[in-house]
């Protein structure tokens, strides 16, 4: 691999689910249930699914916030899940997240200038006091807030202006990998393009690499190199953004695309709704996880669960059918 | 088409510290039988305040329904008396709020609380309103109602607890039905299956339906009219057909634009074509255009005086100078 910089390989996170009332036993919920990913420096890749797909909890094992049940995960070329003490403390300076909610990330009684900075105070920024004031101004300029603002407190913000704070808090720290969990989701159409384009011009300048978590497709094409589709704990297909959005071959992909509502008057019909729901974690169906809701499946479909395997493209599929 | 609900010049204000706030300032609307018109803003545009006025629930103090008419069947909605309004609610009109979690109550068993509305507004038995609640459940399309009727909210998925909210406005077959944001809190796929359960149930009952959002998309795959609004006024109102064609306001195209295309290859290089700024606070208003800070388009007669809402096309209205004839 030319410059890989996260590796993930068969990654599971089992929570004990507590059985039913009075019963003894304990269940599992297989939230993340063998991942295998990998980023390359520079890169964004873009990962799409529903809410309980398991997206969160992958990105707060890459954290290291969560503790994998099994499986490896290697951040240039080093592995993590081994570190401890300081060793994590410096891995943490490299991989920073933007949160999705700019209302409950941020401390109603830091200013903002103080939550910006703050991630220099914890990880012993050797430079005294003018140079972290100096960083701070730096780092501020450039998501597009001014000096005055740096004295105000969170209340007095804007939706898109507390993400901003956010974006500045996790990059102060110049971090190599980013990792963005549903970010402009709580923000308004106008603002969310703002933040977008935001995004996209610090990754050019901060030669960042994203982790962009989303369930908005849209959002998720127009940011992304490639896109990792998961659900129910796994990852179901895999590939550029392009192929992904234009041509996809797992049949959850496509309901996805087609269900996303669409601004154009004259594309209405051609949409297939899924019927049910996505199956509890802790009761996921035999065979494929998909099977239940799919509108193609097969006989094999109910007993074995597919592969994710690769096609001659780069393109990677867990289907069936794909074969 | 008949018209079921008309909304004339309807003005909403609250009377804040920092001055009077005119969530909505002289909004006009009607909606006919089995007929969705949709009603899209960004936050604090006005478009939940003009639906709790509809249903006249704005808190009071500190809000106001300063002026306009709301008419149900050419029956004046604000002269009623607080007792006259409880009987239409739920029965005549009825909203689907945005959080099936926290607009359920957590104690009560689903079938309980729509069983609720048949005991109030049509005088049924406990029996009689639980065996309504179960077919009300089989109707918006919950699998093994009998079953689901026993449950609490608690119990259910977020697609199912919206489909429940569903069931409680419905019960009743009311002419109008308000929808804040219906869909807002659920998956693609779920939503994908609201949109058309609305859809159906609007067929089959032949409500008026009001879509409040702030989704675009939703809007043009579930609505026949949209009306935008930016700062308490409509600023564009038209058929989904022409407004996502040829959208007239700048505020339309701004956001139209503002939302990542799904249909074309983005890219490193694809920047999207943001509004500048925020929407101003609405104590403390631009003068003329209430948009013209933001506005790419804005010309010096912006400042000075404030555009009216005029047809431009037919059927199709703006509120800009852009379209005024220069003279």
């Amino acid at each position: 691999m030319k410059d890989l910089l996260l590796d993930i390989r068969g990654l599971k996170k089992h929570f004990p689910a507590p059985g039913a009332f009075l019963s003894r036993g304990v269940g599992v919920i297989r939230a993340v249930d063998g991942v295998s990913l990998q980023v390359q420096r520079g890169e964004t890749l873009g990962l799409v699914g529903e809410s309980g797909c398991g997206k969160s909890t992958l990105a707060r094992m890459i954290l290291r916030l969560e503790t994998p049940t099994a499986g490896q995960i290697r951040f240039d070329n080093e592995d993590i899940l081994a570190w401890k003490g300081s060793a994590l403390k410096a891995f943490r300076r490299k991989v920073q997240m933007i949160f999705q909610d700019p209302y409950s990330s941020l401390n109603p009684r830091q200013t903002a200038g103080g939550i910006i900075e703050e991630p220099l105070h914890i990880h012993h920024h050797p430079g005294g006091r003018e140079e972290i004031k100096k960083k701070l101004r730096e780092i501020a300029s450039v998501v597009g807030l001014n000096e005055e603002q740096l004295t105000r407190y969170p209340h007095e913000f804007s939706g898109g202006q507390r993400q901003r704070i956010g974006i500045a808090r996790a990059l102060i720290l110049k971090p190599r990998l980013v990792i963005a969990d549903e970010p402009v989701s709580a923000l308004d159409v106008s603002i969310r393009a703002q933040i977008l384009n935001l995004l996209k011009r610090l990754q050019r300048e901060f030669d960042l690499t994203y982790l962009f978590i989303t369930h908005d497709l849209g959002v998720v094409r127009h940011m992304s190199d490639r896109i990792a589709v998961m659900y129910l704990g796994k990852i179901v297909e895999l590939g550029g953004a392009e192929p992904i959005c234009g041509a996809p071959v797992h049949p959850y992909t496509k309901a996805l695309l087609s269900a996303v509502p669409s601004m154009d008057p004259l594309r209405k019909s051609e949409r297939t709704v899924l019927s049910g729901e996505m199956p509890s974690p802790a009761a996921p169906p035999q065979g494929c996880a998909f099977h239940p809701r799919c509108p193609v499946r097969i006989g094999i479909c109910e007993q074995r669960a597919p592969l994710l395997e690769r096609d001659g493209a780069g393109h990677w599929v867990a289907c069936h059918l794909s074969r | 088409m008949e018209t079921i609900l008309e909304i004339r010049g309807l003005c909403t204000h609250f009377e804040t510290e920092r001055g009077i706030v005119r969530a909505v300032d002289g909004v006009d609307l009607r909606v006919g039988a089995g007929r969705t018109v949709g009603v899209v803003g960004e936050s604090g545009c006005g478009k939940s305040v003009l639906a709790l006025s509809i249903l006249r629930l704005v808190p009071s103090p500190p809000g106001r329904i300063v002026g306009g008419e709301i008419l149900l069947n050419g029956r004046e909605l604000l002269a009623l008396s607080e007792e006259e309004m409880r009987k239409i609610r739920g029965r005549d009109i009825s909203m689907i709020f945005q959080e099936p979690m926290t607009s359920l109550n957590p104690v009560f068993r689903v079938g309980e609380q729509i069983a609720e509305v048949f005991r109030l507004h049509q005088g049924m038995d406990r029996r009689q309103a639980l065996a309504q609640s179960t077919e009300m459940l089989r109707m918006v399309g919950i699998p093994s109602p009998e079953k689901r009727v026993r449950d609490y909210p608690h119990q259910l998925s977020g697609g199912m607890r919206q489909r429940v909210m569903i069931a409680i406005a419905l019960a009743c077959r009311p002419r109008v039905m308000l929808a804040d944001e219906p869909t807002t809190a659920l998956d693609v796929t779920i939503q994908a299956q609201m949109i058309d359960l609305i859809a159906a149930l609007r067929a089959e009952t032949g409500a008026a339906v009001i879509l409040i959002t702030h989704d675009l998309g939703v809007v043009a795959e579930a609505a026949e009219t949209v009306a935008v609004m930016y700062a308490g006024q409509i600023v564009e109102h038209g058929s989904v057909r022409d407004l996502f064609s040829l959208p007239l306001h700048p505020y339309t195209l701004g956001l139209i634009n503002s939302v990542p295309s799904m249909n074309e290859p983005a890219g490193r290089d694809a920047f999207l074509t943001a509004i500048p700024g925020v929407v101003p606070p609405l104590y403390d208003l631009p003068s003329g255009c209430r948009f013209r800070n933001r506005c790419p388009d804005a010309f010096p007669l912006c400042r000075e005086r404030a555009p009216i809402l005029r047809e431009i096309a037919p059927d199709h209205s703006c509120r800009c100078w852009k379209y005024e004839e220069s003279g």
